[in-house]
């Protein structure tokens, strides 16, 4: 039972780790992209 | 009530701004080359960013809490074939590959092309039946949690239910493709950073320890251990699992228009690997928020398992955020509720009805027409949504019944896509992929499903591999049996 509640914790840790780093990539990185989009627009109109 | 009127202010300004995006958006967008470009543009992290908040809703944490509320620890075991399949079809391309190459947009255009129109018209019927049942609980459960976050009294659960769908239908009648990308963006950092917020905060009020000592005192040894007799958790879920995320992270049309929308075949790949992650924790994080409920109201438990997780976010979170924490729910929402009113609107007016239309009349439907039919199908779901809601009752996990309500459609699908893909050659003689093995393999493939919707039945995950095995039998006795029959004419063999 050890083991196993170990291998959950691990787990858990791992899920809540790796969605924070991808969070935090695609907020960074998706910005960039969404700005390019919209001067990519902004050009056209002019 | 639990929301201040600083909470409520918050999700006023939220639903202001997610409506008026779509008129900042319109000064860019004029036309439908700028509308098209916007489309191509979309990278890699926005791509990410509209398939998770397109795939995570308020019914995605309640299912998945629900398990984890009724059954502890083990039911953390869900997320682990999401990031297998996912890390698989990403480094592969399995199916998604080709069908961008072939520049097909959903699976049933795949069935019109290889096997014919009637396939794709069995196919689109099979997924409306599963995709509204499974949809068709929705609104309820989303009312559910909405009032019992809010304190809202649950009497008024129609009334919410009525005003979560009219401002669905406004966001989706007004979101166009760049609107579209610009909140789903917003919403995806709004529900991310609320899931991590919601997790961090269960776990330094609640604690793992005390989390375990519940979880053992409730469930024993069956609630950490996934192989412990009688589990529902083990290796045949895991094996069920593996082949159902497979087919849906393929088929279902939700998430095929993300990926094959994605500009090109190598950004679809990524978004597939990318998400591995993200879905893992997807699963993971919801579930573990049904243990840490399970924990919070261990000596007095609420009656109906599934208000737990929102009665604990109502009492853990305080007034204040509570607003900012809601609203986070409410964008995850809003763009499930949109991607799948949209998707299963399309399967219905152009894979059913569009379909039947041109066999009958032999011409394809007008564009009004098209767009009326469209139109009319997503009132007549929104329809069925209410009725459903209040007609279904089930004594299984939430998490169960929504699986096998679109397994329905899931193996007979899969097993043809892969069929119709892969096994076309003439050198398979008589195994070789034709209409009839397709239509068996949907028929049969359904059949375990269907069993599950009876009084008795089988344990689920049992049900859910067999069906595949049906599928599996289906396509090969079908296909024999229409090769020996009927073999392929020369103008067949070169669709």
């Amino acid at each position: 039972m050890k083991t196993w509640t170990l291998v959950w914790l691990i787990l858990l840790v791992l899920a809540l780790g790796g969605f924070s780093l991808m969070t935090f990539l695609i907020t960074v990185n998706g910005y960039g992209e969404l700005r390019d989009i919209f001067r990519k627009l902004g050009r056209r109109k002019d | 009530m639990n929301l201040s009127p600083f909470d409520l202010a918050i999700i006023g300004l939220y639903l202001l701004f997610i409506f008026y995006s779509g008129s900042i958006v319109k000064r860019f967008v004029k036309n439908i080359d700028d509308f098209l470009l916007a489309g191509r543009s979309m990278g890699l992290h926005l791509g990410l960013a509209s398939l998770v908040s397109s795939e995570i809703g308020i019914i995605t944490f309640m299912y998945l809490a629900e398990a984890g509320y009724r059954s502890g620890l083990v039911a953390l075991t869900i997320g682990l074939p999401f990031f297998i399949v996912l890390l698989f079809l990403g480094k592969t391309g399995f199916i998604i590959k080709p069908l961008m190459d072939m520049k097909i947009a959903t699976v049933p255009e795949l069935f019109q092309k290889t096997y014919g129109p009637g396939v794709r018209l069995a196919c689109g019927l099979f997924m409306a039946v599963g995709g509204l049942l499974n949809f068709g609980v929705f609104p309820r459960v989303e009312a559910q949690f909405i009032n019992a976050l809010t304190g809202i009294p649950q009497k008024y659960l129609l009334t919410t239910m009525l005003v979560l769908l009219t401002i669905v239908l406004i966001y989706t009648v007004l979101g166009g493709m760049v609107s579209v990308i610009l909140t789903n963006y917003i919403q995806f950092i709004l529900l991310a950073l609320g899931m991590i917020f919601i997790t961090v905060l269960g776990l330094t009020k609640i604690g793992w320890g005390p989390l375990v000592a519940t979880v053992q005192s409730e469930f024993g040894r069956s609630g950490v251990d996934p192989f412990a007799p009688g589990s529902s958790f083990g290796w045949t879920f895991v094996l069920w699992q593996l082949l159902f995320q497979l087919s849906v992270l393929t088929i279902a049309p939700y998430i095929a228009m993300r990926i094959f929308s994605s500009k090109d075949t190598r950004t679809g790949r990524r978004i597939l690997t990318r998400s591995s992650i993200l879905f893992f924790g997807r699963a993971v994080i919801p579930v573990f928020w049904g243990i840490l409920a399970l924990t919070y109201f261990a000596s007095a438990k609420p009656a109906d398992p599934l208000q737990a997780l929102p009665l604990m976010i109502g009492r853990l979170v305080p007034k204040g955020i509570l607003g900012i924490v809601f609203v986070s729910f409410l964008a995850a929402s809003m763009s499930t509720y949109s991607s799948y009113l949209l998707s299963w609107s399309s399967v219905i007016s152009q894979d059913i009805i569009g379909v039947a239309w041109e066999r009958l009349t032999g011409r394809k439907v007008p564009e009004r027409t098209q767009m009326l039919i469209t139109r009319l199908t997503m009132a007549g779901i929104i329809l069925f949504l209410i009725w459903w809601s209040f007609f279904f009752r089930s004594g299984e996990l939430l998490f169960f019944y929504l699986m096998m309500a679109v397994n329905i459609f899931l193996a007979g699908t899969l097993v043809s896509a892969v069929f119709g893909i892969y096994l076309r050659k003439e050198s398979l003689g008589l195994l070789r992929a034709r209409p009839l093995g397709a239509y068996l393999a949907f028929g049969l493939g359904a059949f375990p499903t269907v069993w599950f919707f009876l009084p008795a039945h089988p344990p689920v995950s049992q049900l859910g591999a067999w069906s595949y095995v049906f599928a599996l039998g289906g396509m090969v006795v079908g296909s024999v049996i229409n090769n020996l029959v009927r073999p392929l004419r020369t103008e067949e063999a070169g669709r």
